[in-house]
């Protein structure tokens, strides 16, 4: 089976299945618009993504090649965070940094089943915390002064009321 | 699941922070990066794509969506690709307008499909994440909406506007071939279509004294032209005639007086408008005249005119033909039923019964030899639920002579018909006045109220005639307008002061320098073209009584078959029911229901507001 190379951020170069990489619609249109099927001698640049996440993806990536393809959002089903695979947990088992970064990539190359899993992860970190525990986790700065704080509460009650 | 903490990194090392989000980006930078891809698109345009990346235009138009400027890409797009479609291509595509046109269009279309695909492909992201969030166009499709509006000032408008059949026919043959292509044809040929019958039909509404003969005219016209090319440029396909079934029955339901002047019309053709045409041109006038009947909205509105001018017609013994009459009659029942037609019917009825009537009067009398004091009398007796009624029977003294006429045929027609009522209409009719004056005998042909000026007129010479307006009010201020509506030399009689409304204190002079050719001179209330603005009001009034009770029938029919009925469903049926007359607006549907419901014709269940049951 053919193969792509995809170069990293920082230089790496990393040859891959052609049908892998395509689980990527940004890498898959990439190849249809430029005719690139065929080509082998090409080299796809990915500057927004770096060596360390890219061989991360390309790990997901290769263990999900033959799942179906994930199906259309159905926005008034609801979404649900507590069925992610072990493997995936297993595999999303590594630090906030790293995380975050994945979700970048995962947005950036259009890989749904990648992006939907990290965002069930960080989504199960904030759930049932108090807004203090929640910046504590992710050290976010407090930048509220009390009276936005309280305007904000009042404008989205509506979310506690599940 | 289990929290996610920094990982296996101690917590000194391990504590990262989260780099704030990058939310503002250097206004430098968001140009810069727009001048890139706006760059490109041009090239992709000019189809010198092979030098670009992909992935760096992709991974522009990403981050200047992710940073929040995703309109300004979405606005540049559309920028960028209108003034590329109306520099290029339209140049191109008008030089070669009589010349090789639909091979350049067909090329200008294909090459814009191409270049859509490959800027949809690296502005995607914006595609899939911005367009959703805005609820816009996608890139593809605001590609074809952008091509379309070119067109308008492009070939087909062109073509429609000169009659350039076989072009559009060739045009229609070669987009076939494209998706999307006649759509974008049928597209454009609607909106030239909207716009004209839209003109057409404002035009009116901005200038009160349009003849309703000629916006009818104009928009038959117009159909004909559409027509013509339906059948020969577009292959009487089916998108196209929908199309513009459809564009018609918008723009003339635009107009409220479109059923108005549908009916003058018809009304006209009726009248005198028949003579010299032949059979088959009036066949096809009045075929086309229930076209546009179809694509009337307000089709009750319409029978309440036809009803009104028909009477006129057959009372003014203005009709040309009975014959057509009943044709129009039957073509109308087809298309609405025979309740729609019943009453028409009805009057014809009453006018034959009437000259029946009549001949049996005129044998009574000469039988047993009554004198009508020098009348010569003729009645027609009008079923009042047929005719359309009058307002307020108008206050009208009948001079002695022709009242005494009038009662001895009172008399005779209760004495066949007891139990019945008869009441004079003294607007509906008509009274030749001989007048005698200096000089030969003249008739004057007036309504009723002014017959008791005929012994006045006769019987002295100048000098005012203030009687004549102590006598009858209503009748003299309908023939005073039309002395002043014609010109001074028809005008039987002077008048002071010199106003168009009369009042009691106005005096009438006899005018001696009155001369006429005819020997017969008719003086009639000025004929309506059309009606004033209060008498059209009034009847709109009358449309929305009866529309009320139309509804109510249908509602109250409606929940007797089926018992019980959920609010929204009733609602429809309601007005599926009544469409074919009239589109009532659910809100007052609502209204009525709940008149009913007051009523205690219908009920409320206990259990849930909105369903409702039928009270026996």
């Amino acid at each position: 089976m053919p193969n792509i190379k995809l170069q990293s951020s920082d230089g790496e170069t990393f040859e891959v299945d052609v049908e892998i990489a395509k689980c990527s619609v940004t890498i898959k249109t990439m190849l249809e618009d430029l005719g690139m099927d065929d080509e082998e001698e090409e080299v796809v640049p990915l500057p927004n993504v770096n060596s360390a996440i890219l061989r991360k993806v390309i790990q997901w990536a290769t263990y999900h090649k033959d799942d179906p393809p994930p199906p259309e959002d159905d926005e008034n089903k609801e979404k649900r965070t507590d069925d992610i695979s072990s493997w995936d947990a297993d595999f999303l088992k590594v630090d906030q940094g790293t995380l975050f970064e994945l979700i970048l990539a995962a947005n950036y190359l259009d890989i749904k089943g990648l992006l939907d899993v990290t965002c069930k992860t960080v989504a199960n970190m904030i759930k049932g915390k108090a807004p203090e525990e929640i910046r504590k986790t992710f050290n976010i700065k407090n930048d509220f002064t009390a009276s936005k704080k309280s305007r904000f509460v009042e404008e989205n009650e509506w979310c506690e009321e599940k | 699941m289990s929290t996610m903490k920094s990982g296996g990194l101690t917590k000194k090392e391990g504590k990262m922070r989260i780099r704030a989000f990058p939310m503002t980006m250097d206004e430098k930078y968001v140009e810069s990066i727009w001048a890139l891809l706006k760059n490109a698109i041009q090239e992709i345009q000019k189809k010198n794509n092979s030098g670009l990346s992909f992935e760096e235009l992709y991974r522009n138009a990403y981050t200047m969506v992710l940073h929040k400027h995703g309109e300004r890409l979405y606005t540049g797009l559309k920028e960028v690709v209108t003034h590329h479609l109306e520099l290029k291509v339209r140049e191109d595509v008008l030089k070669s307008l009589h010349n090789n046109f639909l091979m350049t269009l067909n090329q200008a279309w294909n090459d814009h499909q191409t270049s859509m695909v490959m800027i949809r492909d690296i502005l995607m992201y914006m595609d899939r994440v911005y367009v959703q969030q805005n609820d816009v166009d996608n890139v593809y499709n605001l590609g074809l909406i952008i091509f379309r509006d070119q067109m308008e000032n492009s070939g087909v408008v062109h073509m429609l506007k000169h009659q350039k059949t076989e072009d559009l026919a060739c045009m229609y043959k070669l987009f076939g071939r494209v998706t999307d292509g006649l759509k974008t044809i049928a597209d454009c040929v609607s909106q030239y279509l909207r716009e004209q019958g839209k003109a057409l039909v404002q035009e009116e509404e901005h200038q009160p004294a349009t003849n309703a003969i000629t916006f009818v005219q104009s928009l038959l016209d117009l159909k004909d032209g559409f027509d013509h090319f339906l059948k020969n440029s577009f292959n009487n396909d089916k998108i196209f005639k929908q199309m513009i079934a459809s564009d018609f029955e918008h723009f003339l339901n635009l107009n409220p007086k479109s059923p108005e002047y549908l009916s003058l019309f018809i009304d006209d053709k009726l009248k005198k408008g028949v003579k010299g045409m032949s059979e088959q041109d009036i066949e096809l006038v009045l075929d086309k005249s229930m076209v546009l009947f179809r694509f009337l909205q307000e089709k009750d509105v319409f029978e309440r005119y036809y009803k009104q001018h028909l009477a006129k017609r057959l009372l003014l013994n203005k009709s040309v033909s009975d014959d057509w009459e009943k044709n129009m009659i039957s073509k109308l029942k087809t298309e609405c039923g025979c309740q729609f037609t019943s009453k028409l019917e009805g009057m014809f009825k009453d006018m034959t019964v009437s000259n029946t009537i009549m001949d049996e009067f005129k044998e009574h009398i000469t039988k047993s030899e009554t004198n009508l004091g020098g009348v010569d009398l003729f009645m027609r007796v009008l079923t009042t639920g047929f005719w359309p009624t009058q307002s307020a029977t108008p206050k009208c003294h009948i001079p002695a002579v022709p009242l005494a006429a009038f009662e001895s045929f009172r008399r005779f027609y209760l004495a066949k018909h007891s139990g019945r009522q008869l009441t004079l209409q003294p607007q509906l009719g008509n009274a030749d006045l001989n007048a005698v004056f200096y000089g030969p005998k003249k008739d004057d042909s007036d309504k009723d109220g002014a017959c008791s000026s005929s012994t006045s007129l006769a019987s002295s010479r100048s000098g005012p005639r203030k009687h004549i307006i102590q006598v009858s009010t209503y009748q003299m201020v309908s023939i005073a307008i039309t002395c002043y509506g014609k010109s001074y030399t028809k005008n039987s009689d002077k008048k002071i002061p010199k106003t168009k409304e009369i009042e009691s204190s106005h005096e009438f002079y006899v005018n001696d320098s009155f001369t006429s050719k005819l020997h017969r001179v008719k003086i009639q209330t000025v004929a309506a073209k059309g009606e004033s603005e209060p008498e059209r009001r009034e009847t709109r009034n009358k449309v929305d009584e009866d529309r009320k009770h139309e509804i109510e029938a249908a509602i109250v029919r409606i929940m007797k078959s089926r018992k019980r009925m959920a609010h929204n469903i009733l609602v429809t049926e309601v007005t599926e029911q009544l469409k074919s007359r009239f589109l009532p607006s659910p809100v007052i549907i609502k209204k009525r229901i709940e008149g009913l419901i007051e009523r205690e014709y219908l009920a409320r269940t206990p259990e849930d507001r909105k369903v409702y049951t039928y009270v026996a």
